[in-house]
C-alpha cells in the first residue's frame, strides 16, 4: 500500500475513532472499518492475495472483440481460488470477463479459434503446453489472428 | 630570433606549393572518376536510356578487361562493383554475398503493397532473375500503397508495370512477368525455376497454396501480411523450421479475414513489411545473417512498436512437412485450395446475395425516380460512420448495422417528422456499401415490426454505377 493510501486509511481510522458508538456494537464498527480499508486497498491497485496480474494483448484484428483495445492489464482470479490459473481457465476467465462481443471469433470448443496464434511471454504456447500451461504473476500473454492482406 | 622565423616561413611556402601540387592531382582524378560513372551510368533524368542504357548480357564486357580483374577470385564486373559498392563495403556482406545475389533467383507472388517493396529493393540490390507474379491490372486505388507503379500504368497489367519500374532502377537483373495468378496446377513448375518464394498474396487459399508448392518444391518461403496499421513477417520452410500448415492446420473462418478492400490498410504498413521481406530474401540467398525462422515478427504501427516472437518448430504430424506427407507433387495439382479455405483466391469482393424477396426491395433506378418525384420518406445508412462521413446521399439518417437494434425509435421519430396529415405509415429504405447489411437490416427491421421497409438492391455502388457515376464508388 502506498503512503497515500496508508494516510487516508489512518484518517478513515481516527474518524470512525471518534464517532465511534459508546455502545455494545463497538466490535461491528472495527469490521467496518476493516472492510472498508481493504476496498481501499482494491482501489489503490493492491489485490487480494489469490489474484494474479496478467497482461494481456489482442491483434490482428482480435482487439474488434474487446472494444477496439489492444492491450488490457488483468487481475484474473482461478475458477475455484485453490487452483493455478492455466491457459484454459484464462480462455474461460476472458471468454466471461472481458470479451465484448462474437465470442466464437475467438474461442472454439475449450480452445482459441483456428488462425489465432497464442504467444505466453513472446513464445508460441505449443512450446509450453497449450491449454496446459500454468501462468505466473506478471505474465504476458498475447493473441493475435493471422492476416493475409497485402 | 629572426633566423627561426625565416626558417618557419620557408617551411610554409614549401608545405602550400605540395599542398596545390597534390589538389590539382586529385581534381584531375575526379574528373576522369565522374567520366567513367557517366560512361557505366546513364543519369537518372535519362529513364528510356537506362532500360536500355546497359546491355543485359554483360555489355560492359565488350570493352577489354582492365589488367587489375585477372588476379581476382570472384566473378563481379567492374560496372557491378561499381553499382553495389556501397553494399561491397560492408565487412560483413562483400564480394561472396553480391555473387550470391547476382545469381540468386526470386519469385514473387503478388505485385501489390507487399510485392511492390520487395521488387524494387531485389532489383535495386542486383538479384539476378526476379519472377513477378499477379494476375491483376493497376487501379487507381492501388496507387498509395503499391508503389512500384504510377499513374501512367493505370489499367496495364501489374507484373509488365512494375517489370518496366525494375529495369528502370537496374537493367542489369532478369525479370520474368507472369500475368496470371498461381494455381495448384502452375505452382511446382514455376517454383521449380527458383531459388526463393515471396508470398506477397492478398488471400487465405494462395497462402496455403504458396506454402504447401514450397514444402513439395523444397523452396524458402519469406511471408508477409499486411491489413489496417498492423503487419506480419516469418520465413516457413527454411531449414528445421515450421510451414504455414504447421501453424495454422486448420484455416480461420472466412468471416475472420477481413480484406484491406473491406477494412482499408495504411499504404506505409505493406510498405514496411515488404521492406523486411526483401531483407530477409537478401540473408537467405547470401546466407548472411539469422533468416526470420520459427519466430515472427509483428508490426504495430499505431504504437510503432515491432515484437519478434519465438514459433515451434516443424510439426512432425504436419500434412504438408511431416513424416508422413499427404501433400506432395502428386496430390498438390489436384488440391482445392479455394474449397479448403472457403474463400476465393483474389481478394476480390464475394458477390451479393439476395435474401430478401423482391417485394421488399427497390432498385436504384427507381429508388431514384421516387426521389425525384418528391415522394416522403426515410432513408436509412447502415454503414460504419467512418464510411459515412467519406460520402453519403443527402437526407440519408446513419445508423450503422451493429447498432440498429438500440436505435429503432430514431427511425420512428424520423417516420413521424416527415409524416404528412392522412398519409399512410411512412416508407423507409435501407441502403449500404454492397446491399449485403442493408438486406439483413431490413429483415431485423421488419421483425421489429416496422411493415414498409425496403432494401436498395447493389446499396451505394449500384448507386456509382446506375444512377450518379460522380458518387465515389468505393
Ligand atoms: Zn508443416
Amino acid at each position: 500500500m502506498n503512503k497515500l493510501g496508508f494516510r487516508l486509511t489512518a484518517q478513515w481510522c481516527l474518524l470512525l475513532w471518534l464517532i465511534r458508538p459508546r455502545s455494545s456494537d463497538y466490535r461491528i464498527s472495527f469490521h467496518f472499518i476493516v472492510v472498508r480499508s481493504n476496498f481501499r486497498a482494491a482501489r489503490l491497485g493492491v489485490r487480494r492475495a489469490d489474484d494474479m496480474h496478467l497482461t494481456l494483448e489482442f491483434g490482428g484484428g482480435l482487439e474488434l472483440l474487446f472494444g477496439s483495445q489492444k492491450k488490457h492489464e488483468v487481475e484474473v482470479t482461478s475458477p475455484d481460488d485453490l487452483k493455478e490459473v492455466t491457459m484454459e481457465s484464462l480462455l474461460s476467465w476472458i471468454k466471461d470477463n472481458l470479451i465484448k462481443e462474437r465470442p466464437e471469433m475467438f474461442v472454439k470448443e475449450s480452445s482459441v479459434r483456428p488462425g489465432v496464434l497464442v504467444l505466453i511471454n513472446d513464445s508460441d504456447w505449443e512450446l509450453c503446453g497449450r491449454l496446459e500451461t500454468v501462468l505466473e504473476e506478471n505474465d504476458e500473454v498475447i493473441f493475435i489472428s493471422t492476416l493475409h492482406g497485402g | 630570433m629572426f633566423f627561426v622565423f625565416f626558417h618557419k616561413m620557408a617551411d610554409f611556402t614549401l608545405e602550400l606549393e605540395a599542398l596545390r601540387v597534390e589538389n590539382a592531382r586529385l581534381k584531375e582524378k575526379l574528373k576522369q572518376h565522374l567520366l567513367v560513372e557517366d560512361m557505366l551510368l546513364p543519369s537518372s533524368s535519362n529513364l528510356p536510356r537506362a532500360v536500355i542504357g546497359m546491355n543485359r548480357e554483360g555489355g560492359e564486357n565488350a570493352c577489354p578487361a582492365p589488367p587489375w580483374i585477372a588476379g581476382l577470385s570472384h566473378s563481379l564486373t567492374a560496372a557491378q562493383i561499381q553499382r553495389y559498392s556501397r553494399q561491397l563495403l560492408l565487412p560483413s556482406f562483400g564480394v561472396k554475398a553480391q555473387e550470391n545475389l547476382c545469381k540468386g533467383s526470386v519469385l514473387i507472388v503478388g505485385a501489390g503493397g507487399l510485392g511492390s517493396p520487395v521488387a524494387l529493393y531485389l532489383a535495386a540490390c542486383g538479384v539476378g532473375c526476379i519472377g513477378i507474379m499477379d494476375p491483376d491490372r493497376v487501379e487507381l486505388h492501388n496507387l498509395h500503397r503499391q508503389v512500384i507503379h504510377n499513374e501512367a500504368s493505370v489499367g496495364e497489367t501489374k507484373v509488365s508495370s512494375a517489370s518496366r519500374t525494375c529495369l528502370a532502377i537496374n537493367s542489369s537483373v532478369k525479370v520474368v512477368e507472369y500475368p496470371f495468378g498461381l494455381d495448384a496446377r502452375n505452382a511446382l513448375d514455376i517454383m521449380a525455376q527458383y531459388d526463393v518464394v515471396v508470398d506477397a498474396s492478398d488471400n487465405v487459399a494462395t497462402r496455403y497454396l504458396v506454402s504447401d508448392a514450397c514444402v513439395v518444391a523444397n523452396k524458402p518461403l519469406v511471408s508477409g501480411a499486411a491489413l489496417g496499421m498492423e503487419g506480419q513477417l516469418t520465413v516457413y520452410n527454411y531449414l528445421k523450421g515450421p510451414c504455414y500448415r504447421c501453424l495454422f492446420p486448420t484455416p480461420s473462418p472466412q468471416a475472420a479475414c477481413q480484406r484491406c478492400s473491406d477494412a482499408g490498410v495504411l499504404g506505409v504498413v505493406p510498405g514496411i513489411v515488404g521492406t523486411f521481406q526483401a531483407l530477409e530474401v537478401i540473408k537467405v540467398l547470401t546466407k548472411v545473417g539469422e533468416p526470420l525462422s520459427a519466430r515472427m515478427l509483428i508490426l504495430d504501427a499505431l504504437s510503432s512498436r515491432i515484437h519478434t516472437v519465438k514459433l515451434r518448430g516443424k510439426n512432425t504430424q504436419c500434412v504438408a512437412c511431416g513424416e508422413l506427407p499427404q501433400i506432395t507433387h502428386i496430390t498438390l495439382p489436384n488440391f482445392d485450395y479455394e474449397k479448403f479455405a472457403a474463400s476465393p483466391m483474389s481478394d476480390g469482393t464475394p458477390p451479393r446475395e439476395q435474401v430478401v424477396g423482391e417485394d421488399q426491395s427497390i432498385t436504384c433506378t427507381d429508388y431514384n425516380k421516387l426521389v425525384r418525384g418528391h415522394k416522403s420518406h426515410v432513408l436509412v445508412d447502415v454503414r460504419e460512420k467512418h464510411q459515412y462521413d467519406i460520402a453519403s446521399l443527402p437526407d440519408s439518417l446513419n445508423i450503422p448495422y451493429a447498432k440498429l437494434p438500440q436505435q429503432l425509435d430514431t427511425i420512428r421519430a424520423a417516420a413521424q417528422k416527415h409524416k404528412h396529415e392522412g398519409d399512410e405509415d411512412m416508407s423507409v429504405y435501407v441502403i449500404c456499401r454492397r446491399g449485403n447489411d442493408s438486406q439483413r437490416a431490413v429483415q431485423d427491421l421488419r421483425s421489429a415490426g416496422f411493415n414498409l421497409v425496403y432494401d436498395i438492391t447493389g446499396g451505394l455502388l449500384s448507386w456509382a454505377q446506375d444512377v450518379d457515376s460522380t458518387f465515389p464508388a468505393l
